[in-house]
């Protein structure tokens, strides 16, 4: 018995190494990724100049002429902030009065269908002629686009600092003072914390008091983390984490809280609630199963499979992630497609077949394939191997 | 006028539509389903969902709006079946 | 045990028996009279007038009654001003900013009153000085480019290769008049037998809707956009006699509209519009009334979608053009002023404010990013939202096929051909008081029925990929004809 048990723990530890080192190596070899050249897009920045001049703080000076007698045409600045997957990097031109010529966008590893909305709302161009002192607000100066906010919001972000870098590096103007409180707390947070602090209350013994608190607080969770906010945990969050794209704690204080929900617990207790109880794709699927009236569960044949595919998906997810240094460079995760309503064509494909599913088996979203869970489960294993 | 927008065809439809009902009163009957009167609303609703998904999803490829005839199937398809199961739960419920 | 169940069930029988011989002989009777309606209908019916189904008015199909309101929905706020043609109309301005893109002038340069309108609008004088650039540019593309759109090109010359001969150069007041033809007007019996008469021709004459109301001289130009028999440099006096508006027009032909901006023609509609107007304004005439036709490409004198309005054809969309709902804004309108006493049109509102408010669908579809996405502001007086018709005319000159653009005509949701989907979808906008229509409804429009990305509608060599909002009828692909 004591052996037997030895054996599957020497496994265990085996295969946790195996992919711990798996995705060191390709962490490691995203390092080598280089990134493209920027003098094409330096130029678009700023169609006047034809040569730049850089310099350490990586504002380049547009000049007029080959020649060194040759004047000024303004100013490039490449800078990036954070978005929903990883920095958005443009290129903004300055004249020499302040205002943008152009702004273009270097590189980003947004999700192709979310940025397309940026980008077909005229973004960045819209930005030409705004001036370098502006606030650069979305819904303020800048009109928002629904269904992609954060996006934009990261785009013109980085297109302020561009540009107040500019003005107070080149053009000898004061800093530009952006009016926003310094730590992004608000009603999302707040709303949160109290959904976390339930959570975790209703957790763990099967009392009725606590079964109907969970109900409270997935349904909750579902119109709120779900409908309102369309931001559940999903593995671009977490390859983010990975990848070394940490956005500033100030303006994310929800993205850190949901990672946190997920990830802590298991590292600490080897269980989270986040799946059982907050997660609003959960949920869903738990409301689909109330309403089918079935307690069926997938016949265990069928479970071993899947759960072998949902592991491997979600290591070749993360692992791409890593080498390509894009963490939303693989996703299918239906549970955006749920609540925001964009999405590829097989996206809403699998996403209907998993709702439709769900009338009949327990979560199969949650057991076959999503890729959170897998993490969580791999997280557990670490813990599991490196424990005694 | 095709066949398909003929009254002839609404006619032939009604048909149909009678002969559906009297089927479903003699499958329920048989299958020992109560049907109090508030079960054929409902029922009918349901078919009714149906139907027009259906017609839906015809006039979007009429049209050339493939798009819309696929978004059309995939939205009707979820809502049809989960809204289907609970119509179910409600037929057999005493 | 059977005895008890037994007894409610013959009651039961009993019941039902009557019950079915009601029914049967309800509908009997409701039968047998709905087959004289029917029959009724069949003799009545506009397709019935075989090769002519559409002169018979049938079309213009919505209860406006239910919707009429007696104010239009744009609102006065503070003093109004008219429109000046000669420098607001942006096919009079072109030009002169074109010759000094050419020969190296500035603003300083120019003569009034062109100076003065880009001093206030420097922005529209560079966007005008482009456009012979850009269609320069758009000439250099590939000949495989070019060549695909030769069916389109013929198709549009065609449409436009019968026009009445325009109106002369005379003063309104000789041109309007009939002349020797007829001596003094025919007394006619009531403004609303006028009315009536007048709809029922023009639909013979070829409209597809009509509408009739006073003329509001805030819609006549300030000075004229074209000539016309007016100086261009004097103020227009508005005639006495322009003391009523008629609206007409036709809609293009659906399937090139919907593969716009390069399939589509205006020519199509523009010349049914401008025939039918021609033929209203020589009725008139013959019962010795004075009538001027307003009518597409350019020969106005007055501005036309507010005129539509007033007539209750429709409401003005984000994109400023009239949303009708039969046609959406699938309609090319001609305007005829006369002094025929007529009984005229109300308003109507159908929803189409709050729509536009939400939906910006325009906004996000044109490529030239003409449309505001931003809320009404006051522009002569009046609120409406912003079109900046230099932005859009640049586009006009950056793709292939005939002229123009016409985009956000196929883009809005209002622009749908007549069957059960779009006609319910119109009718719960139009219905809903909530507002919640409107956003499942234009949600449900973006999703379902994309369009390609603004940028791809341009030419190649202006980095698009020359995209149609959606593809051409099978009729006008040159690639299935023609040996390129
Ligand atoms: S015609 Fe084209 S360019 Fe002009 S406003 Fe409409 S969509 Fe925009
Ligand atoms: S597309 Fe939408 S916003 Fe634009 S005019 Fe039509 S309804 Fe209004």
């Amino acid at each position: 018995m004591a052996a037997a048990k030895d054996a599957i723990k020497n496994r265990e530890r085996l295969l946790a190494s195996v992919i711990l080192v798996s995705l060191i190596c390709g962490w490691v070899a995203g390092l080598f990724k280089h990134h493209s050249d920027i003098a094409g897009f330096l130029k678009q920045a700023l169609p006047g100049a034809v040569r730049f001049d850089s310099s350490e703080d990586n504002i380049y000076t547009g000049l007029t002429h080959a020649q060194s007698e040759s004047k000024k045409a303004g100013f490039v600045a490449v800078r990036s902030a954070h978005g929903y997957a990883g920095p958005v990097t443009v290129a903004v031109g300055l004249d020499a009065n302040g205002k943008i010529v152009n702004a273009v966008i270097v590189r980003h590893t947004e999700l192709p269908a979310f940025f397309r909305r940026v980008t077909d709302n005229g973004f960045p161009g819209r930005f030409k002629g705004k001036d370098c002192s502006d606030q650069f607000e979305i819904g303020g100066d800048v009109d928002s686009v629904t269904g992609a906010t954060v996006s934009l919001a990261a785009l013109a972000e980085a297109v302020r600092v561009a540009c107040s870098d500019i003005a107070t590096g080149r053009l000898g103007l004061l800093p530009i003072v952006k009016n926003k409180p310094a730590i992004q707390f608000g009603l999302p947070e707040i709303l949160l914390i109290l959904l976390i602090v339930t959570g975790f209350a209703a957790y763990g013994k099967k009392l009725p008091a606590n079964t109907y608190m969970k109900w409270v607080v997935l349904a909750a969770s579902l119109v709120f983390i779900g409908f309102v906010l369309k931001r559940p945990i999903s593995l671009i969050n977490i390859n983010s984490l990975l990848v070394g794209y940490w956005p500033r704690w100030q303006n994310n204080v929800y993205w850190y809280l949901l990672l946190a929900v997920l990830l802590l617990p298991v590292i600490l207790r080897g269980k989270t609630p986040y799946c059982s109880n907050i997660c609003p794709f959960g949920a869903t699927q738990e409301i689909l199963i109330k309403l089918g009236g079935s307690r069926r569960q997938l016949p265990e044949k069928c479970s071993q499979f899947f759960k072998v595919l949902q592991r491997s998906l979600a290591w070749i997810a993360v692992m791409c992630a890593l080498v390509f240094r894009n963490p939303a460079i693989i996703t299918y995760e239906v549970s955006a497609t749920f609540f925001t309503i964009i999405g590829q064509n097989w996206q809403f494909v699998l996403l209907a077949l998993v709702l439709i599913l769900s009338l009949f088996i327990a979560r199969p979203w949650c057991n076959c394939l999503c890729p959170v869970r897998a993490v969580s489960d791999y997280v557990r294993l670490l813990r599991r191997g490196f424990t005694r | 006028m095709g066949f398909f927008e003929s009254s002839f065809f609404w006619f032939i439809e009604g048909l149909f539509a009678c002969l559906a009902i009297i089927a479903l009163r003699t499958w329920t009957q048989d299958k020992g389903i109560r049907m109090p009167f508030w079960k054929w609303p409902v029922v009918i609703v349901w078919v009714l969902f149906l139907a027009i998904s259906i017609a839906y999803i015809g006039t979007s490829i009429g049209e050339g709006e493939m798009d819309a005839a696929f978004f059309g199937a995939i939205f009707a398809a979820v809502i049809a079946s989960i809204s289907g199961v609970v119509v179910w739960r409600l037929l057999r419920m005493r | 045990m059977e005895t008890e169940e037994d007894r409610p069930r013959r009651e039961l029988r009993v019941t039902r028996r009557t019950l079915i011989k009601a029914a049967g002989a309800a509908s009997a009777v409701l039968g047998l009279s709905g087959l004289g309606l029917c029959g009724y209908q069949a003799g009545k019916d506009p397709d019935s007038y075989t090769g002519c189904e559409g002169l018979q008015g049938a079309a213009q199909s919505f209860d406006r009654k239910r919707f009429a309101v007696d104010e239009p929905h744009y609102e006065k706020v503070g003093p109004t001003r008219r429109a000046d043609g000669r420098t607001e109309v942006i096919f009079s301005r072109v030009d002169v900013a074109r010759s000094a893109a050419q020969m190296g002038k500035r603003i300083e340069d120019l003569d009034e009153p062109f100076r003065g309108y880009y001093e206030q609008h420097p922005e529209d004088f560079e966007l005008d000085k482009q456009n012979s650039e850009l269609r320069r540019k758009v000439a250099e593309d590939s000949p495989e480019n070019r060549n695909r759109y030769i069916l389109a090109e013929a198709w549009a010359d065609a449409m436009g290769a019968v026009s009445p001969r325009p109106i002369g150069n005379e003063p309104p007041e000789i041109s309007d008049f009939p002349g020797q033809m007829s001596r003094s007007p025919f007394k006619m019996k009531s403004p609303a037998a006028t009315a009536k008469l007048i709809k029922k021709v023009s639909y013979e004459f070829g409209t597809v809707l009509i509408g009739i109301t006073k003329l509001n001289h805030d819609w006549v130009y300030k000075y004229p956009s074209s000539r016309r028999g007016f100086a261009m440099n004097e103020p227009i006096k508005v005639p006495k006699h322009w003391e009523y508006a008629i609206v007409v027009g036709t809609p293009m032909s659906w399937d090139p509209m919907y593969a716009n901006p390069n399939y589509g023609t205006s020519n199509d509609a523009y010349s049914k519009s401008r025939i039918v107007a021609f033929r209203l304004v020589s009725f008139i005439k013959r019962l010795g009334y004075a009538a001027r036709p307003h009518t597409p490409g350019n020969s106005y004198d007055l501005m036309v979608p507010p005129i539509m309005v007033d007539a209750g054809l429709g409401e003005q969309g984000r994109h400023s053009i009239v949303i009708t709902p039969e046609l959406g804004c699938n309609f090319r309108p001609a305007v005829v002023t006369t002094n025929l006493p007529m009984s005229t049109d109300k308003p109507i509102a159908f929803g189409v404010q709050d729509f536009c408010k939400n939906c910006k669908i325009c906004a996000e579809q044109c490529p030239s990013g003409a449309i505001s996405k931003a809320d009404k502001e006051v522009i002569r007086g009046y609120k409406r939202y912003r079109l900046h018709s230099s932005k859009c005319f640049n586009f006009w000159n950056s793709n292939h096929g005939s002229t123009g653009c016409r985009v956000c005509i196929a883009a809005c949701p209002y622009t749908r051909k007549s069957n059960w989907v779009h006609k319910t979808a119109l009718q719960v906008t139009a219905n809903d008081p909530t507002g919640i229509s409107d956003k499942l409804l234009a949600g449900m429009q973006k999703r379902f029925y994309p369009g390609p990305k603004p940028s791809d509608f341009y030419a190649a060599t202006l980095g698009g990929k020359n995209a149609s909002y959606r593809e051409p009828p099978w009729w006008l692909k040159t690639e299935d004809f023609i040996e390129l």
